[in-house]
């Protein structure tokens, strides 16, 4: 499972943080910093709900 | 009844007056009978219920912005089947029609300021302006809510950031308001609409000159951003860079007043309502920004053209013709909201769409929210009872809200 993101796409909204803090982190500029590229099968739930709450549709899952 | 709906059909026209007026009875029964409905005179379709919106947003390959998001009256009654040319960059198109890669690239080089971390800085700004407009207007009695209170503030805010003076922020609502200003009879944008964008524009114009000039001192503008941008190795001319940020000065001022009014216009109904708000302030006024956000964003709907021929409800939709998602119906949505035509301040609200979804999603919601939650907060410290006469909904094919209402302070009785 590994986490694809869109980065000219993302504006750091930081939805994605919120369902998933262990995968995503925003940066003291607002700049998506991915924490766990390849999250374990346990955040499989978590790394969904992010990429659904994600605002301006930036993120998606390789599996 | 039955046999009455058989023969009487709705006829739903997003430019007639009666929608224009009040759509949302309209929405309702397109919801209900209608889910994707086809207008024969535009030969396009409406989306009203949540998921398909929804769906639609999700869906940007199939539904295209090609054509822009907004569309006139006499452009969208001219058919179309296949696709549109595509488009040169140079000039710059208007910005709902630009398509990726450079719409997200305009993005990226305007959005850094309105990121949450940046937003959240200009707080104890707005705030502060907030104040100070409350200090000036409420010992007047009453004043309008809509042009000299909520639409101040939001067009203040867009103006500092912007570089424009904030002193000027009447002046660039009134052009904002003049350039978007539809025919409430006809529907749709006047003829000489680009005529009524010139004031805008020349305020705009103004900012760019300036801040290429050096003359404006204030550090991450989002003029900077486009002075740096490169399309395709282009330098933007400093008429495209105004043309982005009239966009950006439109979009920040005209309609988050809209949205205040008709809130507190609800509020006003539920006093009740009014002192659970009033218990924590703080926290209760952005809870219930949330709620006006779904119950009166104004913006009625957004256009897309069909790239992949589709079948949605049974109507088979075809590549080059339209679709409008009827954002105000989906937020509205019985199949998405308990009892969605009430009002309730503190409603769970997991999802809605008064900011899009996805490719076009409002650039300014950090902002919006920072705005609406100031604005209800210091409102109601100063007048927890008020009253709101004399208010305005103009009928409108597309921003449906409040131009103008006077509020008037209340005591409190004993």
């Amino acid at each position: 499972m590994k986490v694809v993101v869109n980065w000219t796409r993302c504006e750091g909204n930081g939805a994605c943080m919120v369902e998933a803090p262990a995968i995503f982190d925003l940066d003291d500029k607002d700049m998506l910093i991915v924490l766990d590229e390849t999250p374990p099968e346990t955040e499989r739930q978590r790394l969904q709900d992010a990429v659904a709450s994600c605002p301006r549709r930036a993120l998606s899952i390789e599996d | 009844m039955l046999q009455d709906d058989a023969v009487r059909p709705v006829d739903y026209d997003p430019f007639a007056f009666e929608v224009m007026r009040n759509p949302l009875p309209f929405y309702k029964e397109l919801r209900d009978r209608y889910p994707v409905y086809y207008i024969e005179r535009y030969d396009a379709f409406a989306f009203s219920r949540f998921a398909d919106v929804m769906a639609m947003y999700d869906s940007e390959a199939r539904f295209h912005t090609q054509e822009g998001t907004l569309v006139d009256k006499t452009a969208i009654a001219e058919r179309r089947r296949g696709l549109p040319a595509p488009m040169a960059y140079d000039p710059l198109p208007i910005i709902g029609a630009i398509q990726p890669p450079y719409y997200e690239e305009i993005r990226q080089a305007i959005g850094r300021r309105l990121r949450p971390r940046s937003v959240a800085a200009l707080e104890a700004d707005v705030r502060a302006r907030t104040r100070a407009l409350l200090d000036a207007l409420v010992p007047r009695g009453g004043f309008d809510v809509v042009k000299e209170f909520a639409g101040i503030v939001a067009s203040g805010t867009v103006c500092r950031m912007c570089g424009i003076p904030v002193e000027r922020a009447a002046e660039v609502l009134a052009a904002v308001n003049f350039a978007t200003a539809q025919d409430p009879v006809k529907g749709g944008f006047p003829p000489n609409w680009q005529e009524n964008r010139e004031r805008l524009l020349s305020i705009c114009r103004e900012a760019v000159a300036d801040r290429l000039a050096g003359d404006i001192p204030d550090g991450d503008n989002p003029i900077d951003g486009l002075a740096d941008y490169r399309l395709d190795g282009r330098a933007l001319k400093p008429g495209e860079i105004a043309m982005v940020i009239s966009s950006i000065v439109l979009g920040g001022s005209e309609t988050l007043p809209k949205v205040i009014a008709c809130g507190l216009m609800e509020l006003e109904r539920q006093p009740e309502a009014r002192r659970e708000i009033l218990s924590d302030l703080p926290t209760n006024s952005a809870i219930a920004f949330e709620e006006m956000l779904r119950f009166c964003a104004p913006a009625q709907w957004f256009m897309r053209t069909v790239r992949e021929a589709v079948t949605i409800a049974g109507q088979r939709i075809e590549p080059g013709q339209r679709v409008l998602a009827l954002i105000a119906s989906a937020n509205r949505d019985e199949r998405e909201f308990e009892n969605p035509d009430t009002f309730v301040w503190n409603r769970e609200i997991r999802r809605q769409l008064s900011f899009g979804q996805g490719l076009h999603f409002c650039i300014g919601v950090h902002l919006a929210r920072l705005e609406g939650r100031v604005i209800i907060e210091e409102l109601l410290a100063r007048m927890p009872d008020y009253r709101i006469t004399d208010a305005v909904r103009t009928p409108s094919s597309f921003q449906w809200g409040y131009t103008s209402a006077t509020i008037t302070k209340q005591d409190i009785p004993a």
